[in-house]
């Protein structure tokens, strides 16, 4: 039943790419901004990082895994004429985000696949965790196209959507999605802020998520919590497994700062675990 | 009472429940009669405000349950089909509501992923997303990327440096010539421009020797990969000056395959546009026979002014390109004809500054050159991280003939022939050894003639100056280097031998004028030379110093006494990369360097009808020094990109160039006199991408001031020569229906003559270019130029030049256009600009107004 779920997926077309620029506060108080796309059809949308993508599907085959890192080494390692060897991951195709959205309306739900910490998961949820209220008035231009806002408390954060009736898609950015048009802007308290940048027809295949197996189901609040303690515990927790590490940050110019704590309620974009005790 | 407020509560519920409509149904598609799921389906007021919504699900049902619906109408959309629009005020639920099929178009505002990206040394640009709809090639679109700078040539640079290759997919197939292929591929058959950063085009040098030079790579469309693309255009017309009939077309053929490239193109003209410029070869280094032409009889250029204007021409070229991956190495063939026929009329006034007052010469000048070019390149090349094998063999045949008819104070008619044969074969090999050791050979022969006749008719007398110039030049040379922890040291070693015969001969010149006329002697020389080069290169720091040392021996067929030299000419660089955005290079040399040979001929030759030159009678050697400074910053997320460049040289010949006026004649001799030139140059770019209207800006400007020293009528004068230029430019497509391009450049130049200095004189050049597109397949181009010009001292002259196209595209295949140019029928223009101690006014004629109708077809 689930790998014909899979095949019918797999031939599903979408109709409509969009692509958002991201932004949202991290630990150190900065903002840190992205770039995600979405593809939806009718029916069903994946959202998604196109960098994240792109590797994933090259490392779900063994030569594609091969691949990749021959391409990292091109790409990020530099060996000096001296001989000595040095790695800048930025200056490579590496993935900054591990987040994808699939939302089927058929199912009525939808599924986040995320790295928690340091673990692969993913959990389902029903479509009608989400709802809206119009507000008519609110009214902003996105690439040329009049939306409307629409306002929700959703997993911690009142999030203000605008959406355009004139592309009667029911998606939107991230977990976003069930207004009479697509979302194409949307920002919550805190400074989580989504904005299209970009639109355009496609046909481009919605694929399932690569590497699937890797992933096990989780419990989002647990799986949040858990990533929570992950990260202000990194040292600790990688040194328990019997490594050892010492890590600390440094600003734009090298120098050793202290880390700040990650607090869910400042950082997470759905920082309901920590609203319900 | 509790119980009876209760029951009111009640009531009232009941009452409001009771009025709720249930607004319900179904969605299901016209013609399939399927349901359709995801379909939005909206309550509006009267107002046009949304009152509730819903999604349709999997079966196409809908449900919601409103107090009234009276002056409400429900929405029904779905991404494909029409939209419903159904009022509710009579409307029975459950409803069924069917939809019909139909394209959702969307609003034309794509901008997808990041329109320049960087990785590692690469930079990525998005073609797309600098493209206006006014573009054809994909130099159209080079020339909006900031950072990117395309020369009025079609010569590319990147942060102000030229590039070094320029790769189709990763293949060089045309070399130095890419103007074929930026003015001929499509942009829209390219996906993305790379700029690869400090390339080094040899993988055998990689990571021992440092480049400070870019390289481009075009990266086509899938579509595009694998097949032969074609397009062509055909157009005919009508100009009203010259009065007659006018053409313009051009095909084009490439091939990308893994194996096998071929670019093929046809172009002919006569709208003014110059065919022979798109097949000159930018990295074509000066050939080792080093002759140049001592007969210059050349059509009079309009600077200041868009040369389609000014060109009257009939124009032609074919290019073949062709490169075949054979094992681990590749053969390439490149093949080129161009012909070019250009007349040009121009009324002239020329004004000498003397110290006893100046001479002025008038001049009616008509003139038609021809000229043929036939070049032909073959190369084989093995480029691998242990060898690199190159073996080029070329040749050239021109031949050119000018004919120029001048009235005025002396009435002349010149006929000049001026063909040129050349041939020569490099062969380069260079092997590593262990990752540290190289082994280079280098061998070049190259041979060429260059004959030369003028035939003056003047005063009804007749002058013939013929020229016979040929030379063979040979460079073998072999070179050992190694390289550990970052240093490499390498020498090279070599021997240089050239040989040259030269022969002129003036049997009857002005009786005015005195000295030999004929010129019979060999320059020849054997060099031995030396080149030790240290280089340093470790993380952001690369420093190189080279110091060639040569002994050469000079021989002249008694003509002149023979001599040796010994030269050297140390030179400096380095450059620093502190962090990735910026890079900075400073550069220098000293050293002494043999005179140009071409320069040694004791008797006159006549080079116009009105000049003799008269070269050196002994040979002597050069001295300069030179630095330069080059500072680039980048930030390629905000589409940032700034360069300046500053150069000052000095040079110091033994030798001083003197002109002597001798009635209407010019001679030009050489006296030996110490001569000290200098030279100062700056130049900064700064480019920006403007996201908000999908464009591109760019400022520029430049400044140079030239001292240069010569002996006139036996006065020594000293000029020095100023120019400043600014330059702006800006494009983007502000609206879905408007696109736009517009230039400005302010430039002013003065000429200072033994310290008087002469007034600035500046020129102003202004163009906008409005494209709008009234419906999908409706294309229309406005565009105006305008240009004021010092002629002399605050006198002006203003042009202003209206140019419009309308387009009409059938299909994706097939568009037709027309264009009307000079609407405003300008036909003549003026000018003045100073040459070294003279001054120059001059009237052009500009190509009328013209009308061209032309159809274009892609695969």
């Amino acid at each position: 039943m689930c790998s014909v779920a899979v095949a019918a997926m797999a031939q599903n077309k979408a109709e409509i790419m969009v692509s958002y620029d991201t932004s949202y506060p991290n630990k150190f108080g900065k903002v840190i901004t992205g770039k995600m796309s979405l593809l939806a059809s009718s029916t069903d949308a994946k959202y998604f990082n196109e960098l994240s993508l792109w590797v994933d599907s090259l490392k779900s085959t063994p030569e594609g895994k091969a691949q990749y890192k021959e391409i990292i080494k091109k790409t990020c390692m530099t060996v000096e004429p001296d001989g000595t060897v040095s790695f800048d991951l930025s200056k490579g195709p590496v993935k900054q985000t591990d987040s994808y959205v699939f939302t089927n309306l058929a199912g009525e739900s939808l599924t986040h696949y995320n790295k928690f910490g340091e673990d692969y998961g993913y959990y389902t949820e029903p479509l009608s965790e989400m709802q809206w209220t119009i507000v008519e008035d609110s009214i902003t231009t996105v690439l040329a196209y009049e939306c409307i806002m629409a306002e929700s408390d959703y997993h911690g954060r009142h999030w203000k959507a605008w959406f355009t009736p004139e592309l009667p898609l029911q998606f939107g950015p991230w977990k976003l999605h069930g207004l009479p048009g697509l979302i194409l802007k949307a920002e919550a308290n805190g400074g989580f802020t989504f904005v299209a940048t970009g639109l355009e027809r496609t046909d481009r295949i919605m694929s399932p998520m690569y590497m699937q197996a890797d992933y096990s189901r989780v419990d989002r609040k647990e799986a949040l919590k858990n990533a929570e303690y992950f990260a202000n515990n990194e040292e600790r927790i990688m040194n328990a497994q019997g490594q050892n590490v010492k890590i600390y940050s440094t600003d734009d110019e090298g120098n050793k700062i202290e880390t700040p704590e990650y607090d869910g309620l400042k950082h997470n974009i759905e920082p309901d675990y920590k609203l319900d005790k | 009472m509790k119980g009876f407020i209760t029951y009111l509560v009640l009531q009232f519920v009941v009452a409001v429940a009771a009025a709720q409509v249930n607004v319900a149904g179904t969605v299901i598609e016209m013609e399939t009669y399927e349901p359709v799921m995801g379909a939005s389906v909206i309550v509006k007021g009267a107002d046009g405000k949304i009152k509730k919504y819903s999604i349709s699900k999997a079966n196409g049902g809908f449900a919601m349950s409103l107090p009234s619906v009276a002056g409400c109408q429900l929405e029904v959309s779905v991404m494909g089909y029409a939209k419903k629009t159904i009022p509710l005020d009579n409307v029975s639920f459950p409803i069924e509501i069917l939809l019909e099929q139909e394209t959702t178009v969307l609003k034309e505002f794509a901008v997808k992923a990041d329109r320049i990206r960087e990785q590692g040394d690469t930079i990525t640009y998005t073609v797309g997303s600098f493209a206006q709809q006014q573009d054809r090639s994909i130099g159209d679109v080079l020339k909006r990327m900031p950072g990117i700078n395309v020369e009025s040539s079609g010569k590319i640079q990147y942060q102000g440096e030229d590039i070094n290759k320029f790769y189709i997919e990763g293949s060089d197939l045309l070399g130095g010539k890419y103007g074929i292929a930026t003015n001929g591929i499509s942009h829209e058959d390219v996906g993305a421009v790379e700029v690869m950063e400090n390339h080094q085009p040899m993988q055998v040098l990689s990571g021992i020797s440092f480049s400070d030079k870019a390289a481009i790579n075009l990266k086509l469309k899938n579509k595009t990969k694998a097949t032969w693309s074609f397009h062509g255009d055909a157009g005919g017309g009508y100009s009203w000056q010259p009065e007659g009939a006018i053409w313009d077309g051009e095909l084009f053929a490439m091939a990308v395959m893994p194996n096998f490239q071929n670019i093929t193109t046809f172009k002919s003209n006569n709208i003014g546009e110059d065919l022979s410029a798109q097949a000159t070869d930018f990295f074509a280094s000066r050939r080792g026979t080093d002759l140049s032409q001592y007969v210059s009889v050349s059509l009079p250029g309009v600077p200041n002014l868009n040369r389609k204007r000014t060109l009257f021409n009939r124009s032609a070229l074919v290019s073949t390109n062709a490169l075949w991956k054979l094992g681990r190495g590749e053969f390439k063939a490149q093949i080129d004809y161009s012909f070019n026929r250009v007349t040009a009329d121009a009324a002239n006034i020329t004004t000498y500054f003397l110290n006893e007052g100046n001479r002025v010469v008038t001049e009616n000048r008509s003139g038609v050159e021809r000229s043929h070019s036939l070049s032909g390149k073959f190369i084989y090349e093995l480029n691998q991280k242990t060898a690199f094998i190159n073996n080029t063999l070329k040749t050239n045949i021109d031949w050119d003939d000018v004919r120029l008819g001048v009235t005025g104070s002396l009435p002349n008619d010149q006929t000049a022939s001026l063909p040129d044969y050349y041939v020569g074969n490099d062969f380069k090999l260079i092997k590593r050894f262990n990752g540290k050791h190289l082994v280079t050979f280098i061998s070049k022969n190259e041979w060429e003639s260059l004959p030369q006749t003028l035939s003056v008719s003047i005063n009804d007398g007749l002058m013939r100056q013929h020229v016979k110039d040929h030379a063979f030049y040979t460079n073998e040379s072999a070179a050992y280097a190694f390289s550990v922890k970052g240093i490499t040291i390498s020498l090279e070693g070599g021997v240089k031998g050239y040989f040259r015969t030269l022969n002129t001969g003036l049997p009857d010149m002005p009786e005015e004028i005195p000295g030999m006329t004929t010129n019979v002697l060999s320059t020849n020389y054997l060099t031995l030379y030396a080149t030790p080069k240290f280089e340093y290169w470790v993380k952001r720091v690369n420093f190189s110093l080279s110091t060639p040392v040569s002994f050469a021996h000079y021989t002249f067929n008694k003509a002149l006494a023979n001599c040796s030299e010994v030269y050297f000419s140390p030179s400096l660089s380095l450059n620093w990369k502190p962090n990735n955005p910026v890079s900075v290079s400073l550069r220098g040399g000293t050293g002494r360097s043999p005179m140009d040979l071409n320069l040694i001929h004791p008797g006159y030759i006549m080079t116009d009808y009105r000049s003799f030159r008269r070269g050196m009678d002994a040979f002597c050697s050069s001295t300069a020094r030179n630095v330069s400074a080059n500072l680039s910053y980048k930030h390629t997320r905000h589409g940032l990109f700034a360069n300046a460049y500053v150069l000052h040289s000095w040079s110091h010949n033994p030798y001083t160039l003197e002109q002597q006026l001798y009635g209407d004649y010019i001679i030009y001799s050489y006296s030996a006199a110490e001569n000290h030139g200098r030279i100062f140059m700056a130049s900064g770019n700064i480019g920006k991408t403007l996201d908000f209207i999908r464009g591109s800006a760019n400022i520029s400007g430049s400044f140079s001031n030239h001292k240069t020293h010569l002996i006139s009528e036996m006065s020594p004068v000293n000029s020095v020569g100023t120019v400043w230029s600014v330059g702006a430019k800006i494009n983007g497509s502000p609206l879905r229906w408007l696109s736009f391009d517009y230039r400005l450049l302010l430039s002013s130049n003065q000429l200072s003559i033994n310290g008087t200095n002469a007034s600035w004189l500046g020129n102003m050049e202004n163009e906008l270019l409005l494209n709008i597109m009234p419906y999908r397949k409706w294309e229309w181009h406005v565009s105006g130029e305008y240009y004021r010009n010092e002629l002399t001292s605050n006198q002006f002259k203003s042009m202003f030049l209206l140019d419009t196209k309308l387009i009409y595209r059938l299909n994706k295949r097939l568009e037709l256009s027309a264009v009307l140019s000079n609407i405003f029928n300008q036909r003549i223009y003026n000018y003045t600009i100073y040459n070294q101690i003279s001054s120059f006014e001059s009237q052009r004629w500009l190509r009328g107004r013209e009308l061209l109708i032309s159809i274009s077809l892609r695969k």
